[in-house]
């Protein structure tokens, strides 16, 4: 469901409301004070929110782009090398995604409808030093398997409800200090463990 | 079509409410916290609470898969006298191949009235086509008989490991293969398989693995972990008041008698050859319940035996 809040300032500003701030910012580059503070923090604060949560409209379901595999029956013929075959002890390494901000699960590609024996694969997000610089890539013993992850969503209009209204106490929180006071910012903190706590109940 | 209500993510979500934990599941491979526990949680629970009790609904004939015999010989689907491999474990003659989607092995019905015809030409094949080994139909005994019990034992060995075994099928892996040795040739096992198709259970398997699962994530997914903590001590005491009426249940509707004997006695009484106790010479009950269950071992040091 979109949000009232259509813009990244529409953000700011409800969080700014929150702690009693007068003024409101016409965009995140207006030159304001405000502006500049929300600015510096705006998209890093996103980015936790959206990883740490099980935010369902942030879902993305890619097929793994395979970039190295180990030989089949492992290291008896040929021995590990890192440019040739993916980190140790696993069997394939996988590109991570440009957007994604936290992989949430790897399963094997789906063959009935319905997995009525479903069973977790095991995966782990490595930086691959076989490439020059290191690249940071996902691993696992799957050949071909679907990637879930948490996406940037920049959006305002993508987000639940629920998201923007925990993003916008955490922003509220972080701007206390500087243009409110502390006071505010321990009532801000209660405010966004709530609005955490109520999203995490209605995520799904 | 299918119905949401016969799947593990139903059954997942059910475990959540259970335990007291406010999430809506979408899928159990969804990859959230929920799913990622509930996940590595599903399959474990599962397969215990099948060995839990002799579940009527998960129980199975089928032929075994000769993997050796001392005599070195063996009758295939055919009908041929065919040579095989001769190295099977002291004490018995022949040995079986554990069947692929077995949870539990009941007993090994002594077939002592002869060999069964091949198997008709138009029945599945075998989805190894290089296995020869296959055998014939086990023997049925009359109809009207009930089935007899015989000695048999689970061990692995190391002798027979199939080329490019890993850790993925049951029972085979590059140091050993689970076995069936047995006496009785063209063997049958009665077994627990498993059944993970929730359209199968029946309604107290499906509310006793609903307790297990939700004794199991509820401290993982609670906040609060004090109310983690009773909710899995709750979900404990529920599930084993399933599995001991589970047990009841299915003892009862395997045998039906009118006799005023004890049926949970008789229908494990169901002895074989020899004389030994309560089991005593072919016994008089049908065996349904032969060989025991499992026990249980829950989180928090609670079980059922």
């Amino acid at each position: 469901m979109a949000t009232s809040l259509k813009s990244p300032s529409d953000v700011v500003n409800d969080a700014l409301r929150r702690i009693g701030y007068k003024l409101r910012v016409a965009s995140l580059e207006d030159g304001s004070e405000a502006s500049g503070l929300a600015l510096d923090i705006y998209g890093q604060t996103r980015d936790t929110m959206l990883r740490d949560g099980d935010w369902m409209f942030a879902q993305r379901e890619v097929v793994g782009t395979q970039l190295k595999a180990a030989p089949p029956g492992g290291y008896f013929d040929a021995s590990w090398d890192p440019v040739t075959y993916p980190p140790q002890p696993w069997g394939f390494s996988f590109g991570y995604p440009e957007d994604c901000l936290k992989v949430r699960a790897v399963r094997p590609q789906p063959g009935f409808l319905i997995d009525m024996a479903p069973t977790p694969t095991l995966f782990n997000v490595v930086n691959d030093n076989g490439y020059t610089p290191a690249r940071r890539v996902i691993v696992a013993n799957t050949p071909t398997p679907v990637i879930i992850y948490a996406a940037r969503v920049t959006d305002p209009q993508s987000w639940s409800v629920d998201f923007t209204e925990s993003l916008c106490a955490a922003l509220a929180r972080r701007l206390a200090p500087s243009l409110a006071n502390l006071q505010v910012e321990q009532v801000e903190a209660q405010d966004e463990g709530i609005s955490r706590q109520m999203a995490v109940r209605e995520t799904g | 079509m299918s119905n949401d209500f016969y799947t593990p993510t139903a059954v997942a979500q059910e475990a959540l409410d259970s335990a007291g934990i406010d999430f809506t599941l979408g899928n159990i491979t969804e990859g959230s916290r929920p799913a990622q526990i509930l996940l590595r949680k599903y399959t474990t629970c599962l397969h215990q609470l099948l060995r839990t009790a002799h579940w009527d609904f998960a129980r199975k004939s089928a032929p075994l898969q000769v993997v050796a015999a001392q005599s070195g010989q063996w009758t295939d689907q055919e009908g041929n006298l065919v040579s095989v491999p001769t190295l099977v474990p002291a004490g018995f003659l022949y040995s079986y191949s554990l069947p692929i989607d077995s949870a539990k092995i009941r007993f090994i019905p002594a077939n002592y009235w002869g060999s069964t015809p091949p198997i008709p030409s138009d029945n599945i094949t075998p989805f190894d086509g290089s296995a020869p080994l296959t055998n014939g139909n086990g023997t049925l005994p009359w109809l009207t008989n009930r089935l007899i019990p015989s000695r048999f034992l689970l061990t692995s060995d190391p002798n027979y490991i199939p080329e490019g075994a890993s850790n993925d099928i049951p029972g085979v892996s590059p140091i050993g293969q689970t076995l069936i040795c047995s006496n009785v040739p063209q063997a049958r096992a009665v077994y627990t398989f498993n059944a993970t198709y929730p359209n199968l259970w029946d309604s107290l398997f499906r509310g006793a693995l609903v307790a297990f699962l939700a004794s199991e994530v509820a401290l993982p997914l609670s906040t609060d972990k004090k109310f983690g903590m009773t909710m899995r001590k709750d979900n404990i005491a529920v599930a084993m008041q399933k599995i001991q009426q589970a047990r009841v249940s299915n003892g009862n509707e395997s045998w039906a008698n009118s006799d005023l004997t004890v049926d949970w006695m008789r229908v494990r009484a169901s002895g074989g050859y020899s004389s030994n106790g309560w089991a005593s010479t072919w016994g008089e009950g049908p065996g349904i319940l032969w060989g025991g269950y499992d026990g249980v071992l829950f989180s928090g040091n609670t079980s059922a035996f």
